[in-house]
C-alpha cells in the first residue's frame, strides 16, 4: 500500500504525543509531533493510502495536537500567574521598605 | 467572566476550551455538510484542520506584528520573568482579521498541494470556519478581552473576574454581539448555498463580516489597540478587504467582457 510508512509513522507520533501531555510543559512536544503526523498522515492520503491507520494516525495526531495546545497554554498561564504574582510581590515589598 | 476553567483537576483557559469546541463541532458541521453535497469528507476534514492550524498561527502573527513596539519595549521581562512575558505574548493576544488570514492561506495552500479545487468545499467548509470563530467570540467573552464601550443600558456587563476589562463598571457584550452575527451567518451562507448556488460564499462571508466588523467597532471599549484617523486597526482591514474584493470583481468582469467581445 502507497504511504504506509508515513501513515504508521503518524500513528506513532500520535501515541507519543498523547504520552507527553501528562508532563506539564512538555505537552508542546505533543503540540509539534501532532502538527507533523498530521502533514504525515495527510502525505499519505495524497500518495493513495485509504488505510484505517492512517484515519487513525490523523484523529490521534489531531487529538494530540488540540489537547497538548490546550495543556501548554494552562502551563504558560499558570507560570504567567505566578510570575506575576512573584512581581507583585516584590514591588510590595519595595513599597513597605 | 469566567476566564479559567477547571476540568479534571486542571485549571484550563476558558477561551481555549471554548475554541476547540468550536472547532469539533465545526468538523462536525463540515462532515455533515460534506456528506448532504457529495463532497469528499476526507478532503473538507483535512482542509479544515490546516485551516484552523493557519488561524492560530495568523492570528498569532498578526497579534505580534501590532504589538511589536511593546514587545520590545518590554523585552528587559523577558530576562526578569519570563513566565510573565510568556503569558502576555504567547498564552494571550490573537487578533482576528490575522486568523482569517491564517485560514484563508493554510486552506488554499492544501488544497493545491491535494489539487483541488478549493472552491468546490466552500459550501462545507465556510459555514464549519465561521461557527469556529463564532465559539471564539464566545471564547472573548468568557476571558473578557475584545469588550464594549461602558454603557448605563440595561445589556451591559460586568467583568469582575478579567484581567483585561475594566472591573466596576458596565460594558457592551461586543463579544457575544459578534458571536450571535457567526452563528446567524452560518444559517445564511447555508440558506445562500441552497437559494444561489453559483455565489462564491467566501465573498459572502468578506463582504458581510468586513461590514459588521466596521460598525462593531464603534462600540468597541478596548481603545488601548490604538487607532489611525480615528479609524481602528480593524477598520482600516475591513476597508481594506472590501476595496480589494470590489477590486478583484471589477478586475474579474471586465476579463468576462473582454472574452465575450
Amino acid at each position: 500500500m502507497p504511504g504506509h510508512g508515513k501513515a504508521v509513522a503518524s500513528l506513532v507520533l500520535g501515541i507519543i504525543g498523547v504520552v507527553f501531555w501528562w508532563f506539564g510543559y512538555s505537552s508542546i512536544v505533543s503540540l509539534i509531533l501532532g502538527v507533523i503526523g498530521l502533514f504525515l498522515a495527510s502525505s499519505s492520503r495524497k500518495e493513495g493510502n485509504a488505510e484505517g491507520i492512517r484515519t487513525a494516525g490523523f484523529v490521534l495526531c489531531l487529538i494530540s495536537t488540540i489537547v497538548g495546545g490546550i495543556i501548554f497554554a494552562a502551563c504558560v498561564a499558570c507560570a504567567g500567574a505566578i510570575g506575576a504574582s512573584s512581581g507583585c510581590a516584590a514591588l510590595s515589598e519595595i513599597a513597605n521598605s | 467572566m469566567f476566564p479559567n476553567i477547571s476540568l479534571f483537576g486542571r485549571v484550563l483557559p476558558s477561551y481555549g476550551v471554548v475554541s476547540v469546541i468550536g472547532f469539533i463541532l465545526g468538523i462536525l458541521l463540515v462532515i455533515i455538510l460534506s456528506k448532504h453535497y457529495g463532497i469528499n469528507v476526507y478532503d473538507s476534514v483535512e482542509i479544515f484542520t490546516f485551516g484552523g492550524i493557519g488561524a492560530v498561527v495568523g492570528a498569532k502573527i498578526l497579534y505580534i506584528i501590532v504589538s511589536f513596539p511593546e514587545i520590545v519595549s518590554n523585552i528587559d521581562l523577558l530576562k526578569e520573568n519570563p513566565g510573565s512575558f510568556l503569558y502576555a505574548y504567547l498564552a494571550g493576544g490573537m487578533v482576528f482579521y490575522g486568523g482569517l488570514f491564517g485560514v484563508i492561506t493554510f486552506s488554499f495552500y492544501v488544497a493545491k498541494w491535494f489539487n483541488i479545487d478549493i472552491r468546490d468545499y466552500y459550501s462545507s467548509l465556510i459555514p464549519g470556519y465561521v461557527l469556529f470563530a463564532g465559539f471564539g467570540r464566545i471564547g472573548c467573552f468568557l476571558t473578557g478581552c475584545c469588550y464594549g464601550a461602558q454603557t448605563d443600558s440595561s445589556h451591559g456587563m460586568m467583568f469582575q473576574l478579567s484581567q483585561i476589562a475594566p472591573h466596576d463598571v458596565y460594558l457592551i457584550p461586543t463579544q457575544l454581539y459578534e458571536a450571535m452575527f457567526d452563528f446567524f451567518l452560518v444559517l445564511v451562507i447555508i440558506a445562500f448555498n441552497k437559494i444561489l448556488p453559483q455565489i462564491n460564499l467566501l465573498k459572502v462571508y468578506l463582504y458581510s463580516y468586513a461590514v459588521f466588523r466596521f460598525v462593531i467597532e464603534f462600540y468597541r471599549g478596548d481603545d488601548y489597540r490604538g487607532s489611525f484617523l480615528h479609524l481602528s486597526t480593524s477598520q482600516w482591514i475591513s476597508v481594506f478587504v472590501v476595496i480589494t474584493l470590489l477590486f478583484v470583481g471589477c478586475i474579474n468582469k471586465s476579463k468576462k467582457l473582454t472574452k465575450a467581445v
